[in-house]
């Protein structure tokens, strides 16, 4: 889910990393109106309010709807300034990292909410900035990592585009494109999942009301503990897959690889040095 | 260096706009404290608009279970969140807040019951609330209050 950019992501990469985080959203976004009597996740609908508010010259309420949408887009930021930094150095790191501060904000949220709410205004619109925080986060990151494909926070894009898919589909010229039914499996997909986490958030709400965002942040750290298992199992069949075909090259020096490999490490290494002076003394 | 310099400059603004949002927050809340006096209590949907007076009662079919008829009281909305509600016939007390961007005033009773009004206006005089039977559409109950 999380290991892989762009070109690279299979189609079911797009799908399990959807499924889960749009689940989240759905979760997310069904907490906040039920505990905060505002959204989360979609910010569209804020847009509109900021509007109307803007009329209406009630100039505190449109700072505060036009701080939320700034959250959500200095989330999105984040994440993808996180990616796009780190991506060089580690892939996985550069796609893990803002799943962790996200699971980090939605744990404060209910962490807090749990133990010290005292439900005054400023705590609402603050946890709320940080709820529009964490859902900019996820939605900059699956968007980022899937090349646009996927966004899973809010599902006006994605009704659109299933709109415009079936249209396709009810043309003879595209009727059996395998890439249009994947993409509508993938939106579909998307779609079912952010609605089953909206209800499941919702009948679960009046049970755990602020212990909601743990079973989203186990859910997120699911899917981190997941592709780490992924890339160590990786690992380990990559190296004994380099021991195998090492030990069938030089069977001599199946017994001490690690003594080996060092001496080659050294004879690739020395060259360069050597090359190196050379254009100093050049120079 | 450039790069962390713009990254962090973003987080600021972030960080100011939540100060800000905080700072008002705490005067958007205090602007409710006092003492308000219901002086109309309406039907919005209903196109004749009828206001109802204290002492009137008239039978609507389309109007919610749920809606608890506040006639001709006052409102007390105290620091600490406690709102008592006094008139001729009631006496009751109950835990304010305003949710959302202070635009949903919650009412929550001892006994577990809610009531969630959509704040529709307020000034230094009057108060105007609706009940809020959705969180998208305005509620059809209208209740306007005065400072006393």
């Amino acid at each position: 889910m999380l290991r892989k950019l762009n070109i690279n992501r299979t189609p079911t990469d797009n799908l399990q990393l959807g499924v889960i985080t749009a689940f989240v959203s759905g979760m997310v976004n069904i907490a906040s109106l039920l505990l905060f009597f505002a959204f989360s996740s979609n910010v569209t609908g804020h847009f509109a309010i900021l509007a109307a508010e803007i009329v209406q010259g009630d100039w505190y309420q449109m700072s505060v709807v036009f701080s939320w949408i700034f959250l959500f887009m200095i989330g999105s930021f984040t994440a993808n300034f996180i990616v796009i930094r780190l991506n060089k150095i580690n892939t996985y790191l550069a796609h893990a990292l803002p799943l962790v501060i996200e699971i980090i904000c939605l744990l404060g949220v209910g962490i807090y909410g749990d133990l010290f709410y005292a439900e005054t205004l400023a705590e609402t619109e603050l946890l709320m900035s940080i709820m529009l925080f964490s859902m900019g986060l996820q939605n900059g990151l699956t968007a980022s990592i899937s090349n646009f494909s996927i966004k899973t926070t809010h599902l006006t894009g994605i009704t659109t585009d299933l709109g415009i898919l079936f249209s396709m589909l009810m043309h003879p010229d595209f009727k059996h494109n395998k890439e249009i039914k994947i993409r509508c499996q993938l939106l579909l997909s998307i779609m079912i999942a952010y609605v089953t986490g909206g209800i499941l958030s919702g009948l679960c709400y009046y049970q755990l009301y602020f212990k909601l965002f743990y079973v989203v942040a186990v859910l997120l750290s699911g899917v981190i503990a997941y592709d780490l298992y992924r890339v160590r199992i990786t690992k380990f069949i990559h190296k004994r897959q380099l021991q195998t075909s090492l030990n069938t090259v030089h069977p001599s020096r199946s017994s001490s690889w690690r003594n080996w490999s060092i001496k080659a490490k050294k004879s690739l290494t020395l060259p360069t040095l050597r090359d190196d002076s050379r254009l100093l003394t050049q120079d | 260096m450039k790069t962390i310099a713009i990254f962090f400059s973003w987080m600021l603004l972030g960080c100011l706009s939540i100060l800000l949002m905080a700072t008002n927050a705490h005067e958007s809340q205090n602007s409710l404290v006092g003492k308000w006096t219901e002086q109309k209590w309406e039907y919005e949907t209903d196109s004749t608009k009828v206001p109802l007076t204290s002492l009137q009662t008239t039978q609507n079919p389309t109007m919610p279970m749920q809606v608890i008829r506040h006639q001709a009281e006052v409102w007390d909305f105290q620091p600490n969140g406690t709102l008592r509600i006094a008139s001729a016939l009631v006496q009751k007390e109950a835990k304010w807040s305003l949710k959302g961007r202070a635009n949903v005033l919650v009412l929550a009773y001892p006994d577990g019951q809610q009531e969630h009004y959509q704040v529709t206006q307020i000034d230094d005089k009057s108060l105007v609330i609706n009940f809020e039977s959705q969180i998208q559409a305005r509620g059809i109950a209208k209740l306007t209050f005065t400072r006393q």
